[in-house]
């Protein structure tokens, strides 16, 4: 079971294609933060739940949240033996991940008294590769930044010598990025260990490079872009079972 | 007219070959279980040199041929010559058709095609699941390299704006597979191929006989083929399923190729011997792939005269005038027989 606590429904940049940027009230409501109190209460409700996936957020950038990297170390510390939640999983756009949140994420993916493979995954939403396409698909000109930030975060990890959390760098292929796929590709696929390069939900066991659907209103074109984008580099454009194409 | 018109034109008129069927070498980076090139995986001896190959598809060129079928024995593209002979054959005019395991299918062979206008790339898929491919391959891994070559064959040809050359995947039917008509068909689409073909298993070896359908697959063969066309319409793709409805079919060397109904070129099993030109990796003639490597070899004889005075050839010819074919034309398909047969309709009483 998914459960998403959202942190906050604030977000620091602007995606054409994300619902969250085309409403100044994500929920019917102003942006909010969630309070401490909250998180603990809900946390605390997960007690009992079997195979709990937690995610720190919904629609909205959680490491907006001011005290984010709190919130994460108070859920594991408190998770002794998986009491709370089975896995973790984090999506986030990159743009605030200093060097300190960094170690906080691996520090807590490394924790003792869980399982191993409890921090599963971050995803990170990229959806560029050159600084111009960046600015125009993310409504903010933070391309460096953001690849600054994956790669520290990709090496920091292989220094560490952990294989958890898996990360996903994510690209909604849609209009005015379609031409930069193989950049983006070639550029991470090196960067990541033993990544798999998907055009459905990644595996949550290996980095993965993900080319992702545009969700839109002429869906069929949103298709086709992609499976075309797809092919460029070789890869089957399409949803499936496990374990076919 | 259309091109069975005029290829019955050219058997009534006794022309040359309308198409030549050329297999440049034995040699294969793969080890289907159902192959029946022993030799595929030793270096190839005796086989045409370049100038050989150039010179086949220069006479028969001249001779008329329109079409040009490059494929197996081996890969194809494992042939040094295999780019020469293509560009050959489309330089002559030729419409090209190549049949490949899709792994060397790489981007300079793929920038060839493109380049030269090629039309039509058959690439061997025998499953719409990995396992089910490379174990019937006997590659790991010969899948995903094939899947992602149709990928950017596509993508690339999309992006030249080019209809040509089409992909077809083509898959041998086996109790392997069977139940995978549906997800081939979507593959097929996803991929961007333009038709999903079947064709049947010729079992000879005790692992052939292994693969092909049992009672139960056989059972439940048209089930699979009406859930195959149902999805091959939701998605778009053609494909031939609706011919293996039938489980006859798929019950290749059990069944001679019947005689038509009149008499002469009318009577005829199968007119491939008064059409149709073959040549191995060795240079030895025949009319098809059933008959591969069975008839005189045009290493050192001009196609015309093979062509004309081959005593093989000629033997076949009179037999299938007759009404009569050979005994190993029961291993034929009924992709091709079905050919046949329409070609053999336009021949005039």
């Amino acid at each position: 079971m998914n459960v998403n606590l959202e942190l906050t429904d604030h977000c620091n940049i602007a995606c054409r294609m994300c619902s969250q940027s085309l409403r100044d009230e994500a929920h019917g409501a102003p942006h909010r933060f969630m309070d401490f109190d909250t998180w603990r209460r809900a946390l605390d409700g997960l007690r009992g739940l079997r195979d709990v996936t937690l995610c720190p957020h919904w629609l909205g950038e959680p490491t907006l949240h001011p005290e984010f990297d709190r919130f994460v170390r108070h859920a594991f510390e408190h998770n002794a033996n998986n009491v709370l939640f089975r896995h973790f999983k984090v999506h986030t756009n990159a743009v605030l991940l200093p060097p300190e949140r960094v170690e906080t994420l691996l520090d807590v993916a490394s924790a003792g008294g869980l399982l191993p493979d409890t921090f599963l995954a971050v995803h990170f939403s990229i959806d560029a590769f050159a600084r111009d396409t960046y600015t125009l698909v993310k409504g903010a000109d933070r391309r460096e930044v953001v690849f600054r930030n994956v790669e520290r975060f990709l090496s920091r990890r292989a220094e560490r010598g952990l294989r958890r959390p898996v990360v996903h760098v994510a690209y909604v292929v849609q209009d005015g990025n379609t031409g930069e796929v193989a950049a983006f590709v070639e550029h991470w696929r090196p960067r990541l260990a033993r990544p798999v390069l998907t055009a459905d939900w990644p595996p949550m066991d290996r980095d993965a490079v993900y080319l992702r659907r545009w969700n839109t209103g002429d869906q069929a074109r949103a298709d086709a872009i992609h499976a075309e984008a797809c092919r460029a580099v070789g890869l089957v454009p399409v949803s499936r079972p496990e374990g076919a194409f | 007219m259309d091109e069975l018109d005029h290829i019955a034109r050219r058997v009534v008129e006794g022309g040359g070959p309308w198409t030549i069927e050329l297999y440049p070498t034995l040699a294969c980076n793969l080890d289907c279980r159902f192959c029946d090139t022993a030799p595929r995986h030793v270096k190839p001896v005796d086989e045409l040199d370049e100038a050989q190959w150039l010179r086949i598809v220069d006479e028969a060129a001249d001779m008329g041929a329109r079409r040009a079928m490059v494929l197996g024995g081996g890969e194809p593209l494992l042939s040094p010559h295999a780019p020469a002979l293509m560009r050959r054959i489309k330089a002559r005019g030729l419409s090209g058709m190549l049949t490949s395991n899709g792994t060397l299918l790489t981007a300079p062979v793929r920038a060839l095609l493109l380049d030269i206008g090629w039309d039509e790339v058959h690439l061997s898929i025998d499953g719409a699941r990995a396992r089910t491919h490379d174990a019937l391959r006997g590659r790991p891994g010969a899948f995903r390299r094939t899947v992602s070559h149709a990928c950017r064959l596509r993508a690339e040809r999309d992006q030249r704006g080019l209809a040509a050359p089409r992909i077809v995947i083509h898959t041998v039917l086996t109790r392997a597979n069977v139940d995978e008509l549906a997800e081939l068909a979507r593959l097929g689409a996803a991929v961007g191929a333009d038709r999903v073909e079947l064709d049947a298993l010729v079992a000879y070896r005790p692992e052939q006989v292994a693969l092909q359908l049992g009672p139960a697959e056989s059972a439940r063969l048209s089930g699979r083929v009406a859930e195959g066309l149902e999805a091959a319409r939701e998605v778009g793709v053609a494909t031939n399923y609706a011919r293996f409805v039938e489980v006859r079919v798929t019950e290749r060397g059990q069944h001679a190729p019947a005689a038509g109904p009149g008499e002469g070129l009318r009577a005829a099993p199968c007119l491939k011997p008064f059409h149709h030109l073959a040549v191995t990796a060795d240079g030895r003639l025949s009319p098809c792939c059933v008959l591969a490597g069975e008839g005189e070899s045009l290493r050192r004889r001009p196609v015309a005269e093979a062509w004309a005075a081959s005593p093989y050839l000629s033997r076949l010819r009179a037999g299938m005038l007759r009404g009569v074919a050979t005994g190993r034309c029961a291993e034929c398909s009924e992709n091709i027989l079905v050919h046949e047969r329409a070609i053999r309709a336009r021949i005039p009483a």
